[in-house]
């Protein structure tokens, strides 16, 4: 039995501007107190076009946990790293994933930084990421992300093979797709907080397990453990509906009969894990925002140790840290 | 760390009074036999040329200049005097966090490398130390993580990430302090590392 550890990171928003909130992210009861307290502190990000940025403090502290954690063997983030996927919010959020570090786990420019964990970072997009506007309407199909994060993802709006680790005689392989809706499926009603699992990178997604599978048999007479990682969260009961993954059933299915037990994911800024309601073999992940402004839950990232075995994932544990200052109220 | 002792006024008195719970407010007791309990004064203040600290943390050093304020300006009388260690145990439970940080932040902004927590003496001194080194876990990086957090943005306003530690809790004569001692630059890994594959070709 080999142990992976992976710092499993989700919805970090970074931005141009930090701490920026849209009105419709603070309960009604809270906004004329949280405008007051933007006067006073002479800070006006806060917006009505615009949506609500990312914590410093929650970044920085996420770069401290992997920075002092010295058994990882992975930094997993699904998706929505930035807030829109323009360029000067991504190249916030590429600064994050990075920069090299200066001085423990700040750059020069002292900005926190992943890179002075020394470990692995593999990313897909979300559908953040995917913004073509950084205010309303944002649309949807950018293509900025793949621009800026082309050394981790470079398949557009696609399946890939996030990282295959090795350790012991043991392997697991993340393989990721991207759901984000495509530019030509727009709904102005539906466009922000939706995905779709459309059949092609579906198929996608699972050709490429079939394939790491294939490959790390024929190479070494193993069989590498696989977990899906997606950023919408398939059958997540009680998400509002313009935040779904449409044709969630159709991927826990694909899941369940390539034996894929494990899916990780984000974007409901909720941590949770459970079954599948249509698939019970199926185990969902689901991270919350790491460093989201106004979480609602506060942020959280989460360790999350696979126990593979002979190709199989015997057992998952996963310890939430919670990091940033906490928060009282709602943000989206 | 030099005490401060103020005079209270009437009014004051008053509030603060008020603000005690009520086994501490009816019993002052000054017998020698009781618990004597004295924090060191808080420094007016933190925003020293090294370090200034973040609006989140200015909120818990404001948490904590009131934790201090109830140490320190006690109405009954200043050392305060506890005969019910219970009290004094809850109050500590509640709040030694914030106090103990403010303490420590102070002691490394000024390149301080021990500070005294408290002075305790009488028939509870024991008990009392030994409850405040229960309450503080003395692995580094094991700190409550309610301290962490605002350590390692104290090391990263002193540009100087992780020299320190918490370090050892020291009890001499009734005096309770609190070491900071310096850290490996990097801990090192304990089991075996991983390889990573970005592409399936390169396996």
């Amino acid at each position: 039995m080999t142990i992976f550890r992976v710092l499993h990171l989700s919805d970090l928003h970074f931005a141009a501007t930090a701490e920026a909130v849209n009105f419709v992210d603070v309960p009604r009861s809270q906004l004329a107190t949280e405008m007051v307290s933007r006067l006073r502190k002479k800070t006006t990000e806060i917006t009505f076009r615009y949506p609500t940025t990312y914590d410093p403090s929650a970044a920085e502290d996420i770069a401290i946990v992997a920075f002092l954690d010295t058994e990882l063997d992975l930094i997993l983030i699904s998706g929505d790293i930035s807030t829109t996927g323009t360029r000067s919010d991504l190249v916030v959020a590429k600064e994050f994933i990075t920069a090299t570090p200066a001085r423990g786990w700040l750059s020069e420019r002292n900005f926190p930084t992943l890179v002075a964990a020394n470990v692995p970072i593999a990313l897909l997009p979300g559908n953040h990421d995917r913004f073509r506007r950084a205010s309303f309407p944002f649309g949807t199909g950018g293509t900025e992300f793949d621009e800026q994060f082309n050394e981790h993802w470079w398949v557009g709006q696609n399946a890939s093979l996030l990282g295959l680790l090795k350790k012991d005689s043991d392997w697991i392989a993340f393989v990721g797709a991207d759901f984000t809706l495509h530019e030509k499926t727009l709904d102005p009603r539906e466009e922000a907080g939706r995905g779709h699992v459309s059949e092609h990178i579906l198929k996608s997604l699972r050709l490429l397990t079939k394939r790491v599978r294939e490959s790390v048999q024929q190479r070494y007479e193993k069989s590498p453990a696989v977990a899906w990682v997606v950023h919408f969260a398939p059958e997540f009961e009680g998400l509002d509906e313009f935040l779904v993954l449409e044709n969630d059933a159709v991927l826990i299915a694909a899941a369940a009969e390539d034996s894929v037990n494990h899916i990780l994911c984000g974007h409901t800024h909720e941590k949770r894990v459970y079954q599948a309601r249509t698939q019970r073999s199926v185990t969902v992940h689901c991270a919350g925002a790491a460093s989201a402004y106004k979480a609602p839950q506060g942020n959280v990232v989460q360790i999350v140790e696979f126990h593979a075995e002979q190709g199989v994932i015997q057992k998952v544990v996963t310890q939430p840290i919670a990091v940033g200052a906490p928060t009282h109220h709602t943000a989206t | 760390m030099p005490s401060r002792k103020r005079r209270i006024t009437r009014s004051t008195r008053s509030q603060l009074t008020s603000r005690l719970p009520r086994s501490i407010r009816e019993k002052p007791s000054m017998d020698d036999e009781d618990v004597v309990v004295e924090i060191p004064s808080m420094a007016s203040d933190y925003r020293s040329p090294k370090f200034v600290p973040s609006a989140a943390l200015a909120s818990r050093l404001q948490v904590a200049a009131v934790t201090k304020t109830i140490f320190t300006e006690t109405p009954e009388q200043d050392p305060r005097v506890f005969s019910d260690l219970n009290t004094l145990r809850n109050i500590i439970g509640e709040t030694l966090e914030a106090v103990l940080f403010v303490e420590s932040m102070h002691a490394l902004a000024t390149d301080e490398t021990r500070l005294t927590v408290a002075e305790a003496s009488g028939r509870f001194a024991d008990t009392f130390a030994a409850a405040l080194a229960h309450r503080l876990t003395l692995r580094p990086y094991d700190a409550p993580s309610f301290l962490d957090a605002l350590y390692a943005e104290l090391h990263v306003a002193l540009k100087e990430p992780l020299r320190y530690s918490w370090g050892r809790i020291e009890r001499r004569a009734g005096v309770i302090g609190l070491s900071i001692e310096p850290l490996p630059q990097r801990l090192e890994r304990t089991s075996s590392k991983s390889t990573f594959y970005r592409d399936l070709r390169m396996i």
